[in-house]
């Protein structure tokens, strides 16, 4: 038919959105995060940049072992209940970040599960890794993934804030605190 | 095209009957000029005698408005007047505006009640389309006068919701509609053409047909006693065979509805045949073909931006597509001539690559084998797998692809796998992982949907969202909504480059052209196809394949060649009725 004809019309001009709607945009916010070791069967990765790591002392209390931070002018007060570790920022395959609370080596003695964390940690920093405790050998070992997986989409939310929000409500700043004078026996 | 500035736009309405054949039998026309409300009115009697339309409607800058054109543009056709150049279709874009949303229908009359207009009496309207509706051109004069009063009225209803639907329209992407109402009109009217003498058969033995088919398709499973389907032996045979079946959630009772029946024939393919059955049972009664029995072409309404999506919706007894598969091979060329099915590959596929524009999943549509291809990609198969050596995991990554558009979740997966659950799981996990960049699309295009309350495709056809709509029903729109618009550029390039489109289903066209030319004609409607999809994908061609049948050929959907075969079978059985297949 003659009279039919796309010709009179721009279809490039006609088209009423860009592709990508992202001039309407939506962020993930976090509200909580959970600070543990990475479970058994996950494969994840740490952040391999240096401000992604925070080395801070924690108390681990009460039957689930939780984690509370002791701001360092508590540490003396504490020091018999307090160990010195690292935080670091992970992610795992599904893409739900944690920290990792990984306890640094007592320098007195040989400290074979610490360090062979560290050395893990290390390993995460360019690779999926898995970890399995080796009791026999003392140590923790890992499942390197050998496929070619791709790299994670870390979170935009600043570091100090996933702290925070790691940690919120479990921090020891003062001795009235109670889990303080519950230790001294204050209360 | 700049923004179109008309120094006239005329509003215009036809009364007409529809003939047994489809084509319109006109009776009367109004046309009035938005700007100087001048009025032409017209009989029949004086419309059989213009070779052209009395209103300058193919000029630069006019414009003819109406609601639901198609109508008015069959009845231009039928009068072998040219179309207009630029047509403005209310009834599209009063869907535009209203799409998806909590409406109360999408006549003139709810349109009008809907801007607050106030319209004609729906009674009187009923009336005086029964008049019209009366074949022949035998009325009194007072009747044309009535007709003519009656389509006045549409007219002046046209020209109050002109000016207050205008600022609400996007007038080019609306033009562009109207452009392809154009090709919808010329698409009824070229019609399918049909083995008349085979319909006629089928017809006149129909209740023969259907004891003789019901007996033989349920050998193989036992659950008809007469004509009566049986539930309890259903049950039974689904049971002794293994086959899990989704039951209602209130009542306990097994879900027998045609779109429970087709999810579950395609995981259990042994169905197909009593699905087919269910489906001929249920529409062989209502089938309502209409056939001109001098040109042997069955003419249906398309109706244009009908549903959800944009897509066309032809009334299923109406439309031989909508008919069970084996009556599609009631499609036969005439003498001399081929018809050709050509259909988009993996459309879905191929836009949701385009529009995410994620490079792995426009790879995998690229690769031609996007199954196979996600194999390679997740690390199912190595990269030299090939469909023959790696059929298992082609076969799991397919099933997992389409899992993933119709929205499965990790069970239902594994169930169709046959493997534990963590196996769906895993396998969702690799399709997100590759994918990656196509769901974050995904999600911002929710998120997108949900807080501005609607939806659009890339020209523009709209979906409301509302608290009631699916996440699913938005996810798939784009795909589904985009996949229309292709198929609407496809038709008006197929149409401008001198291709005969006979009907538009799903994703697919079918076209007929003499058997001399037909590769040529095949290969300029793929290139239009592709070119469509090109246009509209910012460059990203999607393929197509096709089906051709040329005469003596008849049309053949592999789903019903078997049940078309036994039909044959039975007909030619039959005492001096002989039927050539």
């Amino acid at each position: 038919m003659s009279d039919i004809s796309t010709k009179k019309f721009n279809l490039n001009a006609l088209r009423a959105t860009s592709k990508n709607p992202s001039d309407i945009i939506v962020e993930t916010v976090l509200t909580t995060v959970a600070v543990r070791k990475p479970k058994k069967g996950d494969f994840f990765r740490v952040h391999p940049d240096e401000d992604k790591i925070f080395d801070l002392y924690l108390l681990h209390y009460g039957d689930n072992s939780d984690a509370y931070v002791v701001t360092s002018d508590m540490v003396p007060h504490m020091v018999d209940s307090v160990k010195l570790h690292r935080l670091l920022l992970c992610i795992t395959r599904h893409g739900t970040p944690f920290l990792w609370s990984l306890r640094l080596p007592n320098d007195e003695r040989q400290d074979s599960w610490a360090e062979s964390a560290l050395a893990i940690a290390e390993m995460a920093k360019t690779h999926w890794v898995r970890i399995a405790s080796d009791r026999a050998g003392n140590a923790y070992i890992a499942h390197r993934a050998l496929g070619e997986l791709g790299e994670p989409e870390w979170p935009v939310t600043p570091f100090e804030e996933l702290i925070e929000l790691g940690f919120k409500n479990r921090i020891i700043d003062s001795t009235d605190h109670i889990l303080y004078q519950q230790l001294q026996g204050l209360r | 095209m700049t923004s179109p500035i008309f120094n006239e736009i005329w509003c215009g309405d036809f009364e007409f009957a529809t003939r047994e054949d489809g084509t319109p039998e006109v009776k009367c026309a109004v046309f009035t000029e938005f700007f100087s409300n001048r009025t032409l009115r017209y009989d029949a009697h004086a419309l059989q005698n213009m070779n052209a339309a009395p209103i300058p409607v193919e000029k630069e800058d006019v414009c003819f408005v109406s609601y639901y054109s198609l109508a008015e543009l069959s009845c231009f056709s039928a009068l072998g007047w040219a179309y207009p150049l630029h047509n403005l279709d209310l009834f599209t874009e009063f869907r535009v505006l209203t799409n998806g949303g909590i409406g109360n229908g999408n006549s003139l009359l709810n349109c009008l009640a809907y801007f607050g207009i106030k319209g004609g009496d729906a009674a009187h309207k009923e009336s005086m389309r029964a008049l019209a509706m009366r074949q022949g051109l035998e009325y009194t004069p007072a009747e044309w006068q009535d007709l003519l009063e009656y389509c006045e009225t549409d007219v002046v209803a046209l020209i109050k919701l002109l000016p207050v639907m205008l600022p609400k329209i996007q007038l080019e992407q609306a033009l562009l509609r109207g452009e392809y109402m154009k090709a919808a009109a010329t698409i009824e009217r070229n019609g399918i053409p049909i083995d008349y003498d085979l319909y006629r058969a089928f017809l006149n033995n129909r209740e023969t047909i259907l004891t003789a088919l019901t007996e033989h398709v349920d050998r193989d499973y036992g659950v008809y006693e007469g004509a009566t389907f049986k539930t309890d032996r259903f049950q039974q045979y689904l049971a002794q065979n293994g086959i899990p079946w989704p039951r209602s959630a209130t009542t306990g009772r097994l879900e027998l509805n045609d779109e429970v029946f087709k999810d579950q024939a395609a995981r259990h393919p042994v169905l197909e045949p009593l699905r087919q059955l269910r489906k001929t049972r249920a529409q062989m009664r209502k089938i309502k073909l209409h056939i001109n029995p001098n040109d042997h072409r069955a003419r249906c309404g398309l109706s244009p931006f009908r549903s959800v999506t944009g897509r066309n919706q032809p009334s299923t007894n109406e439309f031989v597509f909508g008919l069970p598969a084996w009556l599609r091979s009631l499609i036969k060329p005439r003498e001399g001539y081929g018809v050709a099915y050509i259909d988009w590959a993996q459309q879905e596929i191929g836009i949701a690559a385009a529009l995410a524009n994620d490079e792995a999943l426009k790879h995998a549509y690229d690769s031609g084998d996007p199954y196979l291809e996600f194999a390679k990609q997740c690390g199912l198969a190595p990269a030299d797998a090939t469909k023959a050596t790696h059929k298992k995991e082609r076969d799991c990554a397919k099933l997992c692809v389409l899992a993933v558009q119709y929205g499965m979740g990790a069970e239902s997966l594994a169930e169709r796998l046959n493997e534990p659950v963590p196996v769906g799981k895993d396998l969702l996990d690799k399709h997100r992982r590759t994918y990656r960049i196509y769901y974050k699309w995904q999600e911002e295009l929710g998120n997108r949907a949900q807080l501005t309350g609607s939806t659009s495709t890339v020209y523009g056809w709209t979906m409301l969202v509302t608290g009631a709509t699916k996440s699913r029903t938005i996810l798939n729109f784009p795909m589904q909504a985009n996949g229309a618009e292709m198929m609407r550029l496809a038709c008006l390039y197929g149409l401008e480059r001198g291709i005969k489109i006979c009907a538009t289903v799903h994703d697919a066209l079918l076209i007929e052209a003499p058997l001399d030319v037909f590769d040529e004609h095949v290969e300029c409607m793929r290139e239009a196809m592709s070119d469509a999809s090109a246009t509209l994908l910012d460059g990203f061609r999607l393929r197509t394949s096709v089906d051709a049948f040329r005469y003596p050929e008849r049309f053949m959907d592999e789903r019903g060649e078997q049940m078309f075969g036994k039909v044959m079978e039975l007909l030619n059985a039959l005492p001096a009725k002989p039927v050539h297949g």
